[in-house]
Protein backbone atom coordinates (compact mmCIF):
# COMPACT_ATOMS: atom_id res chain seq x y z
CA UNK A 1 0.00 0.00 0.00
CA UNK A 2 2.42 2.49 -0.85
CA UNK A 3 0.19 4.98 -3.12
CA UNK A 4 -2.46 5.90 -0.03
CA UNK A 5 0.61 6.80 1.87
CA UNK A 6 1.57 9.09 -1.02
CA UNK A 7 -1.49 10.80 -1.45
CA UNK A 8 -1.81 11.66 2.11
CA UNK A 9 1.18 12.92 1.96
CA UNK A 10 0.66 15.24 -0.69
CA UNK A 11 -2.84 16.58 0.46
CA UNK A 12 -0.50 17.42 3.87
CA UNK A 13 1.84 19.39 1.54
CA UNK A 14 -0.98 21.52 0.29
CA UNK A 15 -3.11 21.63 3.08
CA UNK A 16 0.51 23.19 4.66
CA UNK A 17 0.97 25.30 1.60
CA UNK A 18 -3.15 26.77 1.75
CA UNK A 19 -3.06 27.16 5.27
CA UNK A 20 0.12 29.61 5.13
CA UNK A 21 -1.62 31.14 2.51
CA UNK A 22 -4.77 31.52 4.26
CA UNK A 23 -2.77 32.77 7.78
CA UNK A 24 -0.58 35.00 5.23
CA UNK A 25 -3.84 36.55 3.62
CA UNK A 26 -5.62 37.75 7.08
CA UNK A 27 -1.77 39.00 8.12
CA UNK A 28 -1.28 41.19 5.90
CA UNK A 29 -5.18 42.38 5.87
CA UNK A 30 -4.19 43.37 9.23
CA UNK A 31 -0.88 45.27 8.34
CA UNK A 32 -2.61 46.88 5.77
CA UNK A 33 -5.70 48.25 7.83
CA UNK A 34 -2.79 49.47 10.52
CA UNK A 35 -0.94 51.10 8.19
CA UNK A 36 -3.49 52.62 6.28
CA UNK A 37 -4.72 54.21 9.54
CA UNK A 38 -1.22 56.25 10.10
CA UNK A 39 -1.58 59.73 8.20
CA UNK A 40 1.59 60.44 6.09
CA UNK A 41 2.99 63.41 5.24
CA UNK A 42 1.77 64.95 1.23
CA UNK A 43 4.49 65.25 -1.40
CA UNK A 44 4.02 68.06 -4.47
CA UNK A 45 4.65 65.98 -7.31
CA UNK A 46 4.17 68.70 -9.76
CA UNK A 47 3.68 72.51 -10.17
CA UNK A 48 2.59 74.05 -13.01
CA UNK A 49 1.97 78.00 -13.82
CA UNK A 50 -0.81 78.80 -15.57
CA UNK A 51 -0.19 82.05 -17.67
CA UNK A 52 -3.66 83.03 -18.21
CA UNK A 53 -5.15 82.73 -14.65
CA UNK A 54 -2.03 83.80 -13.07
CA UNK A 55 -2.09 80.92 -10.81
CA UNK A 56 0.52 78.22 -10.02
CA UNK A 57 -1.86 74.43 -9.72
CA UNK A 58 0.33 71.89 -7.09
CA UNK A 59 -0.59 68.28 -7.87
CA UNK A 60 -0.28 66.78 -4.09
CA UNK A 61 0.14 62.71 -3.51
CA UNK A 62 -1.46 61.68 -0.46
CA UNK A 63 0.90 58.33 -0.44
CA UNK A 64 -1.31 57.11 3.28
CA UNK A 65 -4.69 55.60 4.05
CA UNK A 66 -6.05 58.61 5.59
CA UNK A 67 -7.66 61.96 3.84
CA UNK A 68 -5.58 65.33 4.75
CA UNK A 69 -7.17 68.51 4.41
CA UNK A 70 -5.42 71.89 3.37
CA UNK A 71 -6.49 74.57 5.49
CA UNK A 72 -3.83 76.95 4.62
CA UNK A 73 -1.63 78.37 1.78
CA UNK A 74 1.03 80.88 2.18
CA UNK A 75 3.76 82.00 -0.33
CA UNK A 76 6.30 84.14 -1.05
CA UNK A 77 7.17 85.35 -4.17
CA UNK A 78 10.47 86.33 -5.22
CA UNK A 79 11.48 87.75 -8.19
CA UNK A 80 14.15 86.84 -10.49
CA UNK A 81 16.43 89.13 -12.79
CA UNK A 82 13.62 89.76 -15.28
CA UNK A 83 10.87 90.79 -13.42
CA UNK A 84 10.35 94.29 -12.69
CA UNK A 85 7.81 92.96 -9.95
CA UNK A 86 8.88 93.55 -6.10
CA UNK A 87 9.14 90.92 -4.04
CA UNK A 88 5.88 90.04 -1.82
CA UNK A 89 4.87 87.41 0.98
CA UNK A 90 1.19 86.62 0.86
CA UNK A 91 -0.02 84.83 3.99
CA UNK A 92 -2.57 82.91 5.80
CA UNK A 93 -5.41 82.15 2.36
CA UNK A 94 -8.22 79.83 4.09
CA UNK A 95 -8.56 76.85 1.76
CA UNK A 96 -10.52 73.67 2.22
CA UNK A 97 -9.10 71.49 -0.06
CA UNK A 98 -9.55 67.31 1.00
CA UNK A 99 -6.70 65.24 -0.19
CA UNK A 100 -7.96 61.37 -0.46
CA UNK A 101 -5.71 58.37 0.02
CA UNK A 102 -3.64 57.56 -2.29
CA UNK A 103 -4.64 59.96 -5.02
CA UNK A 104 -3.10 62.78 -6.16
CA UNK A 105 -4.74 66.21 -5.96
CA UNK A 106 -5.13 68.94 -7.58
CA UNK A 107 -4.73 72.55 -5.63
CA UNK A 108 -4.75 75.87 -7.43
CA UNK A 109 -2.63 78.97 -5.66
CA UNK A 110 -3.90 82.02 -6.75
CA UNK A 111 -0.92 84.80 -7.20
CA UNK A 112 -1.62 88.16 -6.40
CA UNK A 113 -4.19 90.15 -8.12
CA UNK A 114 -2.77 92.87 -10.26
CA UNK A 115 0.66 91.91 -10.08
CA UNK A 116 2.84 91.25 -13.36
CA UNK A 117 2.91 87.34 -15.24
CA UNK A 118 5.78 85.41 -13.50
CA UNK A 119 8.93 85.93 -15.45
CA UNK A 120 11.35 82.81 -15.89
CA UNK A 121 13.75 82.96 -13.15
CA UNK A 122 10.92 84.38 -10.64
CA UNK A 123 10.30 81.73 -7.35
CA UNK A 124 7.56 81.26 -4.95
CA UNK A 125 7.91 79.35 -2.69
CA UNK A 126 4.19 77.95 -1.50
CA UNK A 127 3.40 76.54 2.42
CA UNK A 128 0.43 74.41 2.91
CA UNK A 129 -0.77 73.81 6.35
CA UNK A 130 -2.66 70.79 6.52
CA UNK A 131 -4.79 68.73 9.18
CA UNK A 132 -5.23 65.42 9.57
CA UNK A 133 -8.46 63.71 11.74
CA UNK A 134 -6.52 61.69 14.11
CA UNK A 135 -5.15 64.77 15.95
CA UNK A 136 -5.83 68.67 16.52
CA UNK A 137 -2.36 69.41 15.23
CA UNK A 138 -1.39 71.52 12.24
CA UNK A 139 1.48 70.65 9.66
CA UNK A 140 3.33 72.59 6.65
CA UNK A 141 4.33 71.53 3.86
CA UNK A 142 6.63 73.52 1.88
CA UNK A 143 7.68 73.55 -1.65
CA UNK A 144 9.83 75.80 -3.64
CA UNK A 145 8.89 76.66 -7.34
CA UNK A 146 10.74 78.58 -9.75
CA UNK A 147 9.62 79.28 -13.38
CA UNK A 148 11.55 78.17 -16.19
CA UNK A 149 13.50 75.52 -14.14
CA UNK A 150 13.29 71.64 -13.62
CA UNK A 151 11.67 71.23 -17.04
CA UNK A 152 8.76 70.94 -15.95
CA UNK A 153 6.61 73.28 -18.06
CA UNK A 154 8.54 73.47 -20.95
CA UNK A 155 5.17 75.13 -22.82
CA UNK A 156 5.43 77.84 -20.33
CA UNK A 157 9.37 77.80 -20.55
CA UNK A 158 9.23 78.67 -24.83
CA UNK A 159 6.69 81.26 -24.08
CA UNK A 160 8.59 83.22 -21.69
CA UNK A 161 11.66 82.99 -23.54
CA UNK A 162 10.22 84.52 -26.31
CA UNK A 163 8.63 87.54 -23.58
CA UNK A 164 12.36 87.92 -22.52
CA UNK A 165 13.76 88.68 -26.00
CA UNK B 1 -51.34 27.46 29.11
CA UNK B 2 -49.62 25.80 26.35
CA UNK B 3 -50.24 28.77 23.80
CA UNK B 4 -48.74 31.04 26.44
CA UNK B 5 -45.57 28.66 26.69
CA UNK B 6 -45.33 28.53 22.72
CA UNK B 7 -45.73 32.14 22.50
CA UNK B 8 -42.91 32.54 25.11
CA UNK B 9 -40.89 30.32 23.14
CA UNK B 10 -41.69 31.92 19.59
CA UNK B 11 -40.71 35.48 21.28
CA UNK B 12 -37.52 34.19 22.43
CA UNK B 13 -36.68 31.95 19.38
CA UNK B 14 -37.36 35.59 16.74
CA UNK B 15 -35.09 37.35 19.74
CA UNK B 16 -31.98 34.99 19.06
CA UNK B 17 -32.48 35.02 15.77
CA UNK B 18 -32.58 38.73 15.26
CA UNK B 19 -29.88 39.10 18.04
CA UNK B 20 -27.83 37.09 16.20
CA UNK B 21 -28.23 38.98 12.75
CA UNK B 22 -26.97 42.14 14.34
CA UNK B 23 -24.12 40.18 16.15
CA UNK B 24 -23.22 38.98 12.60
CA UNK B 25 -23.64 42.23 10.89
CA UNK B 26 -21.44 43.96 13.88
CA UNK B 27 -19.06 41.10 12.78
CA UNK B 28 -19.38 41.64 8.88
CA UNK B 29 -18.91 45.62 9.55
CA UNK B 30 -15.69 45.10 11.80
CA UNK B 31 -14.18 42.39 9.92
CA UNK B 32 -15.77 41.28 6.35
CA UNK B 33 -12.41 39.40 5.14
CA UNK B 34 -13.32 37.12 8.10
CA UNK B 35 -17.02 36.88 7.87
CA UNK B 36 -16.43 36.49 3.94
CA UNK B 37 -13.97 33.61 4.69
CA UNK B 38 -16.69 31.94 7.10
CA UNK B 39 -19.33 32.79 4.56
CA UNK B 40 -16.98 30.70 1.47
CA UNK B 41 -15.84 27.78 3.54
CA UNK B 42 -19.84 27.01 5.41
CA UNK B 43 -21.49 27.75 1.63
CA UNK B 44 -18.73 25.64 0.01
CA UNK B 45 -19.09 22.80 2.94
CA UNK B 46 -23.01 22.53 2.47
CA UNK B 47 -22.23 21.69 -2.00
CA UNK B 48 -19.34 19.39 -0.88
CA UNK B 49 -21.03 17.16 1.93
CA UNK B 50 -22.64 14.96 -0.23
CA UNK B 51 -19.10 14.30 -2.07
CA UNK B 52 -16.86 14.28 1.45
CA UNK B 53 -19.83 12.02 2.93
CA UNK B 54 -19.77 10.21 -0.45
CA UNK B 55 -16.14 9.42 -0.94
CA UNK B 56 -15.17 8.95 2.19
CA UNK B 57 -17.88 6.34 2.74
CA UNK B 58 -16.31 4.30 -0.21
CA UNK B 59 -13.08 4.29 0.89
CA UNK B 60 -13.75 2.58 3.76
CA UNK B 61 -16.09 0.03 1.93
CA UNK B 62 -13.60 -0.74 -0.40
CA UNK B 63 -10.77 -0.69 2.05
CA UNK B 64 -13.00 -3.00 4.23
CA UNK B 65 -13.39 -5.37 0.94
CA UNK B 66 -9.88 -4.89 0.59
CA UNK B 67 -9.05 -6.85 3.96
CA UNK B 68 -11.67 -9.18 3.36
CA UNK B 69 -14.83 -8.14 4.56
CA UNK B 70 -17.88 -8.42 3.08
CA UNK B 71 -19.79 -4.73 3.07
CA UNK B 72 -23.29 -5.03 3.35
CA UNK B 73 -24.62 -4.46 -0.14
CA UNK B 74 -28.37 -3.30 0.17
CA UNK B 75 -26.85 0.02 2.06
CA UNK B 76 -24.54 0.51 -0.61
CA UNK B 77 -27.54 -0.08 -3.77
CA UNK B 78 -29.11 2.20 -1.10
CA UNK B 79 -26.47 5.00 -2.09
CA UNK B 80 -26.57 4.88 -5.70
CA UNK B 81 -30.73 3.85 -6.55
CA UNK B 82 -33.04 6.47 -5.39
CA UNK B 83 -34.99 4.60 -3.20
CA UNK B 84 -34.69 0.73 -2.06
CA UNK B 85 -37.86 -0.14 -4.34
CA UNK B 86 -35.79 0.95 -7.31
CA UNK B 87 -32.80 -0.71 -5.57
CA UNK B 88 -34.79 -4.21 -5.84
CA UNK B 89 -35.87 -3.46 -9.17
CA UNK B 90 -32.98 -2.64 -10.90
CA UNK B 91 -31.87 -5.99 -9.12
CA UNK B 92 -28.21 -4.23 -7.81
CA UNK B 93 -28.15 -6.50 -4.95
CA UNK B 94 -26.98 -9.51 -7.89
CA UNK B 95 -24.03 -7.42 -8.74
CA UNK B 96 -20.55 -7.72 -7.04
CA UNK B 97 -19.19 -5.33 -4.35
CA UNK B 98 -16.61 -4.25 -6.70
CA UNK B 99 -19.04 -3.12 -8.93
CA UNK B 100 -21.44 -1.98 -6.82
CA UNK B 101 -18.61 0.41 -5.28
CA UNK B 102 -17.66 1.75 -8.74
CA UNK B 103 -21.13 2.29 -9.85
CA UNK B 104 -21.61 4.25 -6.33
CA UNK B 105 -18.21 6.30 -7.42
CA UNK B 106 -19.72 6.85 -10.92
CA UNK B 107 -23.05 8.23 -9.45
CA UNK B 108 -20.92 10.92 -7.71
CA UNK B 109 -19.72 12.00 -10.86
CA UNK B 110 -22.00 15.50 -11.55
CA UNK B 111 -21.81 16.19 -8.38
CA UNK B 112 -18.15 16.46 -8.78
CA UNK B 113 -18.18 18.51 -11.96
CA UNK B 114 -20.98 21.24 -10.47
CA UNK B 115 -18.69 21.70 -7.25
CA UNK B 116 -15.18 22.21 -9.56
CA UNK B 117 -17.46 24.46 -11.55
CA UNK B 118 -18.25 26.82 -8.27
CA UNK B 119 -14.97 26.37 -6.82
CA UNK B 120 -13.19 27.56 -10.57
CA UNK B 121 -15.78 30.17 -10.80
CA UNK B 122 -14.69 31.54 -7.33
CA UNK B 123 -11.16 31.10 -8.09
CA UNK B 124 -11.49 33.15 -11.48
CA UNK B 125 -12.98 35.83 -9.49
CA UNK B 126 -10.43 36.29 -7.15
CA UNK B 127 -7.33 35.72 -9.80
CA UNK B 128 -8.93 38.55 -11.53
CA UNK B 129 -8.71 40.72 -8.57
CA UNK B 130 -5.77 39.32 -7.35
CA UNK B 131 -3.81 39.87 -10.53
CA UNK B 132 -5.12 43.48 -10.70
CA UNK B 133 -7.21 43.17 -14.14
CA UNK B 134 -9.98 44.28 -12.21
CA UNK B 135 -8.98 46.35 -9.20
CA UNK B 136 -11.64 47.13 -6.24
CA UNK B 137 -9.97 47.88 -3.03
CA UNK B 138 -13.47 46.83 -1.12
CA UNK B 139 -14.39 43.84 -3.21
CA UNK B 140 -10.79 42.25 -3.79
CA UNK B 141 -9.85 40.85 -0.46
CA UNK B 142 -13.04 39.77 -0.15
CA UNK B 143 -13.36 37.71 -3.33
CA UNK B 144 -9.84 36.43 -1.97
CA UNK B 145 -11.22 35.30 1.49
CA UNK B 146 -14.15 33.26 -0.41
CA UNK B 147 -11.98 31.66 -2.24
CA UNK B 148 -9.37 31.02 0.54
CA UNK B 149 -12.63 29.23 2.58
CA UNK B 150 -14.29 26.93 -0.36
CA UNK B 151 -10.04 26.07 -0.64
CA UNK B 152 -10.63 23.86 1.90
CA UNK B 153 -13.74 21.71 1.65
CA UNK B 154 -12.26 21.60 -1.70
CA UNK B 155 -9.44 20.01 -0.96
CA UNK B 156 -10.83 17.68 1.64
CA UNK B 157 -13.34 16.63 -1.85
CA UNK B 158 -9.92 16.61 -4.09
CA UNK B 159 -8.12 13.90 -1.44
CA UNK B 160 -10.99 12.03 -0.37
CA UNK B 161 -11.64 11.18 -4.24
CA UNK B 162 -8.24 10.27 -5.06
CA UNK B 163 -8.06 7.70 -2.35
CA UNK B 164 -11.86 6.66 -3.17
CA UNK B 165 -10.53 6.15 -6.87
CA UNK B 166 -7.58 3.78 -5.77
CA UNK B 167 -9.05 1.95 -3.32
CA UNK B 168 -12.12 0.78 -5.92
CA UNK B 169 -8.94 -0.05 -8.48
CA UNK B 170 -7.90 -2.16 -5.62
CA UNK B 171 -10.84 -3.52 -5.29
CA UNK B 172 -12.10 -3.58 -8.61
CA UNK B 173 -8.29 -5.61 -9.51
CA UNK B 174 -8.92 -8.35 -6.49
CA UNK B 175 -12.55 -8.84 -7.81
CA UNK B 176 -11.61 -9.59 -11.29
CA UNK B 177 -9.07 -11.77 -9.94
CA UNK B 178 -11.38 -14.10 -8.01
CA UNK B 179 -13.91 -14.36 -11.04
CA UNK B 180 -10.77 -15.33 -13.09
CA UNK B 181 -9.93 -17.97 -10.26
CA UNK B 182 -13.24 -18.99 -10.27
CA UNK B 183 -13.80 -19.97 -13.68
CA UNK B 184 -10.78 -22.01 -14.02
CA UNK B 185 -11.28 -23.73 -11.36
CA UNK B 186 -14.94 -24.18 -13.07
CA UNK B 187 -13.51 -25.11 -15.93
CA UNK B 188 -11.18 -27.97 -14.10
CA UNK B 189 -13.72 -28.92 -12.25
CA UNK B 190 -16.03 -29.76 -16.13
Amino acid sequence: MKRPAGILILISIIALILGWGIGSFFTQRTVAKVVASIPASPIVVDAQYDREKHSITYSILNPGGVPLTIVDESFVFTPGKNSKEQGYIVSHVPVHAVLPPGVVTRVELKLKTGTEKLQIGDAVLATFTYVHPLSPDLYTVAHPFKLGVGGKNVAEQKKANKGGK
Amino acid sequence: MQRVLWWIVFGTFIAVIVLGIFLFSLIIAAHPEAAAFVIGFLGFWLFANRLIFGYGGIANAAKAFLDGEIPDKSEIAQKIAKSPEAAQLQKLEDLSVAALLSMWLSSLEPFKYAYYLGFFLVFLIAALFELNIISSIVIGPIAEAVMLGAAIPTLLVWGLELLAGYYVGQALVKAVKEVEVGSQESQQNQ
